[in-house]
């Protein structure tokens, strides 16, 4: 019997609250966030304002547009959601036990518990951010229109799912090897490079491309939407070929869980 | 009627071979080598409602692999396993909702919970498991209270001592009443106040609640007080199953006998198996058949102030049986 949605939705729901209350319990290394965002920014903002001072536009950036971009492509990339933290060391030490034998779905469990993780960065990350748009009120653009800022939402978090199945998947691959760190370096490099957050994709060789793959919408498709300089058509192709890729990779989760599982030989039996 | 019935099952890992040191390392890289083991050889038997199956046997002997199949973490090999109707390996919504598996070197609470309180851990059980707040209400405070949680609930999980987090993963785990429950060495590193707490809760509880269960245990005491029935695995094979009064009788062919001489027995002719521990008295063990007749012999021989033959504990059957050169 299919359970009702109130009902499995508030079992996640509830996993969401406990565990926010758990992301923020340590007071000091909370503080820390704050600087997350101030740091890459301003390494950037040096960086630019000095390549400005012998050109007066790179690509169709102008310095007001590359400051704007990055305040919120950095923003929006430290946000996504990382899983990579535990579900690899869970299966490699046997604590995924715990979570195997109670009527959760693996995938949308740790979907949850890694949102949960985002909300108190999210909470810490703002009064940086503040400070950061006041202190480069004169150099920073406005969003394009109300519109944009909520397309640059809804392709934002079709693009957190999709990331944070990459990472799922790459975690579950501690079934077969054990040990996942360096295929999850491989892919954090990876998704800070392709994610715009790094150097705007459409000023790199390729990059018809290249904004194409859905790992830019982290950061580099939402801080375009935010300037006003993606098409309602370019828009709608990109959470369109975004929503293809989801099709195929959470279906293609669950069964490398299945696969995982089949084969998996936990410590001590 | 069975709630869990288990045919012939069999379970292989497999596991890397390879040499000590940055030779045997590199070795591996080149050319990895790994061997078989069958961690379960065709293990069978049946678990009825309200049952409390003891599941015994040395390190690696295969008890947890058989909880962890039967809790649908593992897959089998080969054979054939049924919990409440449903193959465990699917891990269906309705069948995880009438299991529990508790285990003593880790759980639950400590995985989700370690800086949060017990409370915390229970209301997210709540949800999981769609508990009403008056159904919630109910199951935990029968449970609380005979498990002496009272007053911990708003303490963090990491300030509980060892007893009381092994109670609290017991009350996460049956929170929602589950049909069957796994219990893989609950007890472990447990003072003898808690465990003989928890041997009394888990026996009162089973008879309440009509509850199966499996446990496995280091702790003998454990079995010999809680199992109705025991099995005994080795190296992945059932060796004895039975009730635990008749394991001694199959697997350890001798009694434990003491002798109590009138006078002092230091030149008394003993019968092999029994000797001194002091001027008067004498122990050992003899074989099961031919007690009667030596006892007959030493009474008619010596004068014998008092006499004792007993059974030998649960311990010391499965110690000898264990230590036993394979055959």
């Amino acid at each position: 019997m299919t359970r009702c949605w109130p009902a499995t939705l508030r079992k996640y729901l509830a996993v969401l609250r406990l565990e926010t209350q758990y992301s923020m319990r340590y007071r000091l290394n909370s503080l820390f966030y704050l600087s997350a965002l101030v740091v890459p920014v301003a390494i950037q903002y040096f960086l630019w304002t000095t390549v400005y001072r012998s050109r007066a536009q790179v690509g169709d950036y102008s310095l007001s547009a590359m400051l704007t971009y990055y305040v919120v492509a950095v923003f929006l990339s430290q946000m996504r959601l990382v899983a990579w933290w535990d579900i690899s060391e869970s299966i490699k030490n046997g604590t995924v036990v715990h979570y195997l034998v109670r009527p959760w779905n693996h995938f949308w469990l740790y979907f949850t518990r890694t949102l949960a993780w985002t909300f108190p960065i999210l909470f810490l990350l703002l009064p940086g951010y503040l400070i950061l748009v006041f202190v480069l009120r004169h150099r920073l653009l406005p969003p394009a229109s109300a519109g944009a800022l909520a397309a640059l939402i809804l392709i934002w978090l079709a693009g957190g799912l999709f990331v944070y199945t990459l990472e799922y998947m790459t975690n579950l691959l501690a079934f077969w090897t054990e040990r996942t760190r360096g295929f999850l370096w491989l892919l954090s490099f990876l998704t800070s490079f392709l994610s715009g957050a790094l150097v705007p994709l459409n000023l790199l060789p390729g990059h018809r491309w290249l904004v194409l793959q859905p790992l830019a919408a982290l950061g580099y498709l939402p801080a375009r939407v935010y300037l006003g300089q993606v098409s309602p058509a370019e828009f709608w192709k990109a959470l369109g070929i975004l929503g293809l890729w989801l099709l195929a990779l959470v279906p293609l989760a669950h069964l490398q869980l299945r696969r995982g599982l089949r084969r998996y030989q936990p410590p001590g039996g | 009627m069975a709630v869990v019935v288990v045919n012939r099952l069999v379970r292989v890992f497999t596991r890397p071979r390879k040499a000590p040191g940055l030779r045997g390392l590199v070795r591996f890289y080149l050319r990895p080598e790994y061997e078989r083991v069958e961690a379960l050889r065709g293990v069978s038997f049946t678990l009825e409602a309200g049952e409390i199956l003891g599941y015994v046997g040395p390190n690696g002997a295969g008890k947890t692999t058989t909880l962890k199949v039967l809790s649908g973490v593992l897959h089998p090999t080969r054979g054939h396993v049924e919990v409440l109707g449903f193959e465990p390996w699917r891990r269906q919504d309705r069948f995880l909702r009438q299991i529990a598996l508790v285990t003593g070197h880790s759980g639950f609470l400590q995985e989700v919970a370690w800086d949060l309180t017990p409370m915390d851990g229970f209301r997210l059980l709540k949800d999981l498991y769609g508990l009403s707040e008056d159904e919630f209400r109910r199951n935990l405070e029968a449970l609380l209270e005979p498990l002496d949680l009272t007053g911990l609930l708003e303490v963090p999980i990491r300030r509980l001592s060892l007893g009381q987090r092994v109670r609290a993963e017991l009350v996460a785990s049956l929170l929602h009443r589950p049909r069957v429950l796994f219990l893989d060495e609950p007890t472990l590193g447990l003072d003898i106040v808690s465990q003989h707490r928890l041997r009394d809760f888990l026996r009162t509880y089973v008879q309440e609640t009509g509850t199966a269960v499996i446990l496995t245990s280091h702790y003998m005491r454990d079995v010999e007080e809680l199992a109705h029935r025991l099995l005994v695995l080795h190296q992945g094979r059932i060796v004895y199953e039975g009730p635990v009064e008749t394991l001694a009788e199959r697997l350890m062919p001798v009694r434990t006998v003491q002798v109590v001489f009138a006078e002092p027995a230091v030149h008394f002719h003993l019968p092999p198996g029994l000797s001194l521990v002091d001027e008067l008295t004498a122990r050992g063990t003899l074989p099961r058949d031919q007690v009667q007749q030596i006892i007959a012999e030493l009474l008619s021989r010596y004068p014998i102030q008092d006499l004792t033959v007993e059974e030998p504990d649960l311990e010391t059957v499965l110690r000898h049986f264990f230590e036993a050169p394979t055959p």
